[in-house]
This record gives C-alpha cells, structure tokens and sequence, in this order.
C-alpha cells in the first residue's frame, strides 16, 4: 500500500484521472474511497440499507455525469462541498420520486433544502472529517509497524497511558512518543489527502 | 516523510501549508481537531474509526444491539452525538410494552471526565420535571462499566421537520417555540442550562407537544467557575456549531443568555427556513467566523429570497415578519449577551405578547443604558470625562459593527418607549395620563403621593429604559427631550435635583426650554414668553418645551409651543398631545385628525383608540366611536376608570338614552377620583341649559387635597359662564348644595374662587379676544399642579395683580346631595 500512496503523489491526481472516461481503473479507487462516506452519511441521515443502495447509485451516476462534464470546477469551489451537494440533491430527489416512501421520507429530508444545496450542514462535515480519518487510520496500519498501531488503538479504546505501558511493559513516554508519531503523521496524511481533493489540477502534475 | 515523525505535532513543518486557495493547516487543524487536548483528539479520532452504523472494522456500537443492560434490552439504535449512542429499548423483566430511550456513553470516551460529565447530566436531567422535558427514569453502568441514563422515548420529529413536514403557519411555529422557552425557563429557574439547544434536541410528539431532550452538556449555573474553564476545551468541540453562540466560540463563560442565543437561531430557522448567516462554502471556519462577526439578516429579508415558496407568498410572509418578529429575533441574536434579553421568560413572554396582538416588551440593553444613565446625571464631573471617553469608544465601535440596523433599532426602541407609555393593550391609567392623556381628561385624578410613587411604575421605566436604550444607539434630540419630559416631571415635582443637573437631561440647544426649566425649578413659576420669542425658536426648542411643559400640566405653554411647530413630517407624539389638549379643550374636531394621525402610527395604542372613539363621540359620530372602542379591545368592565366606560356613556347621552346614561354613570361615574364621567354628565347638564345643575354636579365632586384638575378646571369654566351673569343662581345653588357627605372648608372654596379670577384676568390679558383660548385660559392656567404648591406670599401677589376680587363674605359652600343613583338636580329657582 505503500504503493498506492506514492501512485497517488506522483502520477496525477484521482480526481484527474478519474475524469477521463476511459480509466476504469480510477473510478473504481475513486468508488472505493469514497463510497464509505457516501453510505455513511446516507445512513447518518436515517436512511435503512436498501435507500442506502439507491441513493449511491444516484449519486455514483450523479458523479460520473457531473466530473467527465466537467460540471465540477475545483476553481469555484471544494471537492467536499461539491460531493456534499450531490448527495444531498441525490437524497432529496430519490424520495421526491418515491413520495410513497414516507416512512424514510420524514428523516431523510431532515436538513436538507429543497434544492439539494443546505449551507452549513455540518453532519456532512463531520461525516467528511471522519472519512479522511478512516483513510489515514488505513494507511497508518499499513504503514507503521505493529506495535505502535497495537498500542494507538488501545489509547483509542480508552485505555491510559500508564495501563498502555504495563500492557507492552514499556514506559509511558514511549507510549506517548508513538501517540505523538502517529499524530504528527495524521494530521500530515489528512493535510496531503485534504489538498489532493482541492488541488486536483496543481497537485501531482507539477 | 521522515521528517514529519521527528516533529512533534504542534510544530508541524510549514512544508504542509496551504497552496494559494486551500485550507491553511491552521484551518484543517481546526476543522479536523488536531488544536484539542490529546485526550480529546484521541476522542475524536476513535468516533471517527468507530463510528456506529456504518461499515468500518472497529464497529463497536453493532455489538450492543441485542444485549441487555440491566433490566433493559437495547431494540436499535435511534441516534448517535457527540456523548455517545441512544438507543430504543424496553424493560425486559417487566412491563416489556414500556419503551424507553438508553443513553450509552461511547466506550471511546470511557473515560474519567467523560464519566463525571456523564454523572452531571444524570444528576441535572434527574431534577427537571416538565411537560416539555424529556424525562429521566433511571441511570446506571453497564457489566463493562458503560454508564447509561434511561429516559423518556419521545416518539416525533425534529421542530424544524415537523413544522415544514405540517407546513405549520407562522402563529403555529410561534406557539411550539413558546413551549420550548417555557421549558428552558423552568430548567433555568432550577439553575439548569441547557447549552446544545437544536433542532434535533427538540422533538415534537404526535400528541403535538414538543420535548427537549439531551442536556448533554447541561451543567448547573453555581458551578464554580474553574469548573467552567475545565470544561470548556470540551463545549467546543462537542457543541453544534450552527446554534452556537458567540461566546461558546470566544470559549467565554455561559450564561442563559447563551440558551437565549441558541432559541434565537432555532427561532429564526422556524420563521424562514433558513440559517441567519450567510455561508455559502458551509465550513465549521466559516461558521464561526460569521457567528462572530456577521450581521444576522432581518427574517423578513431573507424570506424575500427564499425559493421554495411562491413570489406572492414570500411577499406576505415577509410582511407577516416584518417589524415585531424581525425585533425579537435581533434581540435574541445580539453579538453581546448583555444585549439579548435578559432571560428566555422576557423573550417567550414577547413571543406569548406577538401572538396575543400585543407589542413586545423587550428591554434595551441594561447596564449600558445605565451607564449613558449615569454619565448624563453626572455631566460636568471629572469622572464623567472618563466615563464619556470609554462611552465614545463603545459607540464607535458600535457604529463600524452595527451601521445598518442603528435607525432601525433605535426607531424600535423609540417606538416601544412610546407604546409602553401609551399603555397599548394594557391598561395603565397613569402612564395614559402623564403621556397620552391630559390630567384633565382620564378617569382618575391622583394625589400628589400617587403622581411621586407612580412616578416610577413599570411602564414608566420600562419607557426610559428604552429611550436610553434609543439615546444609546444615536443621539437623538428628539428622544431626548422625551427623555428629559419623563425625568422632569419627576424630578421637578419632588424638587430633589439641583437645576443645573436637570437641565443636563435636555438635548441642549433649547434655549426657551432651560429658561422655562430653570424659572420653574428656581422661582416655582411659569416663565413667560413673547410671540416674537416662540416665532424664533427652532423646532427643537419649541417641542421640548411643549413636551415639557405638557407634562407639568401647563397647557398655556404646551400648546404655544406645539401648534408652531411645522409639520413637515409626522410626530405622533406632538400629534397625540395636540389632540389631546384638543380633547380637554372640547374640540373634537380639531382632536379628531390629529388623534388620527398618531393613531395610524402606533395601531397598536389602545389608549389612542379610546381617545380617538372619545372624538368620535363628541362629534356626534357614534357609529365610528364604537367601532374604535371595539378596535381598542376587551372592556374592562370592572375597573371603573376605564376611558371606555365614559366614551360609551357619552354615546349613549348623544343617543338620548339618558336611563343606560344613567345607570352607567352610577356604576363608574360615582367611584371617587373618577372624575371625567362626572364632568362629560355635567356637560351634558349644561347642555341641556341647565348651568346650576351642571355646576352643583360638579361642586360635589371637588375634594380639598388632590390634584382635581379636571373638576376645578370645568367647574371654573363654568363658573366663568355663570360668573357676570348668574352671580345669584351661582351664590344660590352653592347655598343649595348644603347636604354633601364631604364638603370642602370655606376657605378653600374662597381661595379656590380668588385663584380662578386671578387666572381669568391673566389669561386675557395673554389671548386677545377670538383666541380660541380667550375664555378658557384661565382654568388652563389653573391646571399647573405646582400652582398649589405655590406659595402664600407669590398668592397673595397674584390676588393683588387682579383688583377683581370675590365678595369676602361669601356663603359657606355646601356640595350638593349626590344621592347615589340619582342625577336630578332640581334647582330650585
């Protein structure tokens, strides 16, 4: 995986790639990084699994549409704020169309205006945030050795620094030193995954 | 890359720094937590990897579904925040049918402060009991140590999807969002704040009643404040931006001022669908920065853009808003929480008071107006130097912040003093009488002690407070010469200020006014002027010192002053004195455009409807009078100073129904201090042609002791008629009335006469002849109040000027028999 990551810097962009039509190949790593959040938030929103798969297959088409038009302008805006509109719209319009579905309906169109384009929202937010957690939480497991993602997790579970310690029988400033690596190398991989999403064009190509 | 593993998180190398148009790191940072406390980022990170309901590997929450808690099953899972995961479940021992919702702490936030935070909701949420609160039934800890509270499971929809969800009208949302701050208000009277109000916090039943839940982040208002700091660094992160206030984000202590803010935004989400800030890129940063500093938009503004709804209905519904709702909103918003109202009683009571018709009765800013307060009392000190310098600057800065909505707020603070004097729906005979009402004409007559003590009565105050609050925003010297009329009146009469501190209180600039102010405060006499002088004098000068010499019940000067003012542009209040002092002067059609005119700008002023039937009536248009008395609202048939009673009366007289005349006149006419029914039945007496009847209805009701304007004045009116010619009847009917329960001592009856030819003699002298005051000045001049404060030398000074003197042997005077129920008065001739 630490492949993967380099491809990413080095080559163009995802969200350059997968602008062209004919690579199949970034869609589907696109589909793949960004359909968790996609689900995610549908879920956050009150939709059961089955709308879930719906209103991905409205925002997957929605996406394709709307990038290989070129319809999304990183110039004009983010990439986030981009994507959170599609899914918004794709959510209201999916029960708009299936007015029937009142049960879903009530929860669904919860925050959202009817154009699709709720300022503010900040479930979308959070929902974005956590997502780009969960992509450098990836890539530090795959990255870091064992022990320090063994003990990274355990501070994430609650434990204290000083329990951390007697479990790996190591000082508590060693727990803390690997918290501060892993840190510092978070907010390093979100920076570099938060400006690949808003640089497209810049990024990797110069 | 090696580079970022030596680093230490807070020193990250500028390498990661934004290019030209994205997030600085500083701002991802934020956005993504890395400035919390470590304890708190490593919260963070473990809701973002382990976040419930979806697909990721270290699903934690999957694994409760199912499981028993105690005596309780856990069915799904309804929601997810920043504490933790809520779950539907239900009693598994017994009562299986009772469902309940189960608050569990997110296992990643097991820990000490998150479990003490835990135990303070437990303990806040346990004391609150009310129909609009979610109940507490119980709390407890998992086998694995989880806390978990057990609540009441409010089955329903947010407020906001509710409201859109029954397209809920206007008065519809108003009344659920009244709910709510009465549920606020009582978590505050038990020194709970809630601190996360939102809509989802909110959820509206299919009883239709709406429930606040989740005092999450409650804590109790005597907390200590170092317990408040150490909380703080968590409010950030757990609060939702988008209702919080300024201070949550400045990390400054919280007050109920905070919940206030947080009511405001769900208040003007309800009215407009949409948020007060505009933000169009939706970031937490950009949130805050314009929760911070932007100026929120007028609801009836924003719903002008507001695309689901049709051009025609965007328009009514800004109409609707406009005006009160656009207020009360600004007023919850306000940047500064000492701004806001005070509490969430004062704003549901203004929502309460908007749905009822009734103006609102928001309070300017305290302290700050307290402040402009004391700088003018103190004008002149050292201190004040200081003080106008730090007031300089506040209002300066005031002004870069809030250029746009100055003239519109101050305008409203002006109009909510003025409606507050005005008394609107409420009533308020003293505040009527002192603004709106000549002493002369209300109901009631008051005592010397009742003029002081009312003197600082609820609406009075309320009125100054607004005025300063007005005077705050932008020096108006309009409003402060109505400033100054509330004060002088007070001051005046008690005599406890020096003049030159009273004279402080005046716009400057109002030459004739401080001369007249002084002469009374220093001589205890009217200061004259001459024409050329009320032809020179600015219009400023002229409505200061007819507003204040209105309210010292001199009516010589009042309406010198006012009838030059050019009307260029409406004056309610010059206009309401007018009609006013048209109406004592029985003018109706004079009174009648003029009342009209102040009318149509404050609709909401009962007091004005009445006093405009009352001008109907006189002119004999009965119909319009009942419909105005109609438009005034509800009769108080059990207060017997009601203005309604004696317009109806009069009605009635006009109609010729003497008999319900009558009996309504012994209902209300009757009451002592109630003189105006007893002075529009004497007119009706005179009327008829019947002078002595009139004067012996009259005479009766003269008491030594109080401040009866309305009596003395008529009644020397009257006596002025009968005066020249009827010296016999008049010597006669007082010889008649000889049976009366109270009768007023000789010598006062004497004094009183000596006094009435006084004025007469002056007031002619004034007016030349076709004035229409020529008769009527003197009683005018009568009707300053401090004329009976003058003293026996300055009396005795006027009885010599007049060389008209009455007859020193005058009979002893005997009031006539007001037999209770009875209103004939047989002279005998």
């Amino acid at each position: 995986m630490q492949g993967q990551e380099s491809q990413n810097t080095t080559s163009a962009s995802l969200l350059v790639r997968v602008r062209n039509p004919g690579d199949d190949r970034a869609w589907r790593e696109f589909e793949g990084r960004y359909s968790d959040l996609i689900r995610r938030y549908s879920r956050r929103r009150g939709l059961n699994t089955a709308d879930t798969d719906d209103v991905s297959q409205i925002v997957w088409s929605d996406l394709a549409k709307g990038l290989r038009n070129f319809s999304y302008d990183p110039r004009k805006g983010r990439f986030r704020s981009y994507l959170g509109r599609v899914v918004r719209s794709a959510i209201f319009r999916y029960f708009s169309r299936n007015a029937s579905n009142t049960c879903s309906l009530d929860s669904a169109v919860l925050a959202i205006s009817p154009d699709g384009s709720a300022s503010a929202d900040e479930s979308w937010e959070t929902e974005w945030v956590d997502h780009h957690y969960r992509i450098a939480m990836k890539t530090i497991e795959e990255t870091f050795e064992e022990k320090s993602v063994a003990i990274f997790r355990k501070l994430l579970g609650g434990d204290s620094a000083e329990q951390v310690a007697a479990d790996f029988n190591m000082t508590s400033a060693a727990v803390n030193q690997a918290k501060h690596r892993i840190r510092s190398r978070m907010k390093e991989l979100i920076a570099r995954q938060v400006r690949e999403e808003d640089e497209p064009d810049t990024f990797g190509t110069s | 890359m090696s580079r970022t593993h030596l680093g230490h998180p807070d020193n990250d190398p500028p390498s990661d720094l934004a290019t030209p148009g994205a997030e600085s790191t500083a701002e991802l940072s934020h956005v993504f937590g890395f400035d919390l406390p470590e304890d708190e980022w490593v919260n963070r990170v473990h809701g973002a990897v382990t976040e419930p309901g979806g697909e990721s590997r270290l699903e934690s929450a999957r694994e409760h579904r199912g499981k028993r808690i105690g005596p309780y099953e856990l069915l799904e899972q309804v929601g997810s925040g920043g504490m933790g995961t809520v779950w539907r479940a239900r009693r598994a021992d017994k009562c299986p049918d009772r469902v309940v919702a189960i608050k569990l702490i997110r296992a990643g936030m097991d820990s000490r402060s998150a479990l003490r935070r835990f135990r303070l909701e437990e303990q806040v949420l346990a004391r609150l009991e009310h129909p609009n609160i979610a109940r507490l039934y119980d709390g407890g800890a998992t086998a694995g140590g989880l806390p978990y509270l057990v609540m009441e499971y409010v089955e329903g929809k947010p407020i906001d999807e509710f409201a859109r969800r029954h397209d809920l009208t206007v008065e519809q949302r108003l009344s659920l969002f009244g709910q709510i701050c009465s549920a606020v208000q009582y978590a505050h009277a038990a020194l709970v704040l809630h601190r996360d109000i939102k809509p989802s916090n909110i959820i509206v039943g299919t009883d239709g009643v709406p429930r606040l839940l989740d005092f999450g982040i409650a804590k109790i208002l005597d907390d200590a404040a170092d317990n408040a700091a150490n909380m703080t660094a968590t409010d950030a992160r757990v609060l939702t931006p988008r209702f919080a206030s300024p201070e949550q984000f400045r990390g400054e202590r919280l007050t109920v001022a905070t919940d206030v803010y947080s009511l405001g935004v769900i208040l003007y989400e309800l009215l407009t669908d949409g948020s007060p800030y505009d933000t169009p890129s939706g970031t937490r940063r950009e949130l805050e920065r314009a929760i911070l500093e932007q100026e929120p938009s007028k609801p009836s503004a924003a719903v002008r853009n507001l695309d689901s709804l049709p051009i025609g209905k965007r328009r009514t519904l800004s109409r609707r808003l406009r005006g009160e709702l656009d207020a009360i909103c600004a007023m919850t918003l306000q940047k500064n929480p000492s701004q806001r109202y005070r509490s969430v009683q004062e704003l549901g009571e203004d929502v309460r008071r908007h749905l009822q018709g009734l103006p609102p009765l928001a309070r300017p800013p305290g302290p700050v107006a307290k402040l402009v307060r004391i700088a003018r009392r103190k004008r002149g000190a050292i201190i004040t130097a200081s003080v106008g310098v730090a007031l300089g600057i506040a209002l300066a800065a005031f002004y870069v912040v809030q250029a746009f909505m100055v003239p519109h707020w101050q305008e409203e603070h002006v109009r909510r003093a003025r409606l507050s004097l005005a008394g609107g729906r409420v009533d308020n005979p003293f505040s009527n009488n002192a603004f709106y009402n000549i002493l002369l004409l209300n109901g009631k007559d008051w005592s010397p002690e009742e003029l002081k003590s009312g003197s600082e009565n609820d609406a009075t105050s309320i009125a100054r407070e607004e005025y300063m609050a007005a005077m705050w925003l932008a020096d108006d010297p309009r409003v402060a010469s109505e400033l100054a009329m509330l004060d002088l009146g007070d001051r005046i009469r008690n005599a406890s200020d020096q003049v030159e501190s009273i004279l402080t209180s005046l716009p400057g600039e109002t030459p004739m006014t401080d001369r007249y102010v002084r002469g009374i405060v220093e001589n205890r006499a009217n200061p004259s002027f001459t024409r050329e002088e009320f032809v020179d004098a600015s219009t400023l000068d002229l409505r200061s010192l007819g507003l204040v010499a209105w309210h010292l019940g001199d009516l010589n000067s009042t309406i010198n002053a006012l009838t030059r003012l050019p009307l260029i542009e409406p004056d309610p209040i010059v206009e309401a004195l007018l009609g006013n002092i048209y109406l004592a002067l029985d003018e109706p059609e004079l009174a009648y455009p003029r009342l009209l005119s102040a009318f149509r700008s404050y609709p909401e002023s009962a007091s004005l409807a009445t006093y405009l039937a009352d001008a109907a009536a006189r002119c004999g248009d009965i119909d319009q009078a009942r419909f105005l008395l109609d438009l005034a609202g509800e009769e108080q048939l059990s207060d017997v100073h009601y203005p309604g009673h004696r317009v109806r009366m009069l009605m009635l007289l006009k109609q010729g129904d003497e008999d319900a005349a009558t009996e309504l006149y012994c209902r209300v006419g009757l009451s002592p201090g109630n003189v105006v029914a007893v002075l529009q039945m004497a007119h009706y007496i005179e009327e008829r042609g019947d002078i002595e009847g009139a004067i012996r209805t009259l005479a009766g009701r003269i008491t030594p002791g109080r401040v009866e304007h309305a009596s003395r004045d008529y009644f020397a009116r009257l006596m002025e008629a009968l005066w020249v010619e009827y010296d016999d009847q008049l010597r006669a009917a007082l010889e008649s009335s000889e049976n009366h329960d109270d009768p007023i001592p000789q010598e006062e009856f004497d004094m009183f006469l000596r006094r009435y030819r006084v004025a007469v003699i002056k007031s002619n002298s004034q007016f030349g002849e076709g004035h229409p005051l020529y008769l009527r000045s003197g009683w005018a001049t009568l009707s300053r109040p401090l004329e009976m404060d003058a003293s026996d030398a300055a009396r005795e000074q006027l009885l010599s000027m007049s060389g008209h003197l009455p007859p020193a042997d005058l009979p002893p005077f005997r009031s006539e028999q007001c037999g209770k129920g009875s209103i004939h008065f047989d002279f005998g001739k």
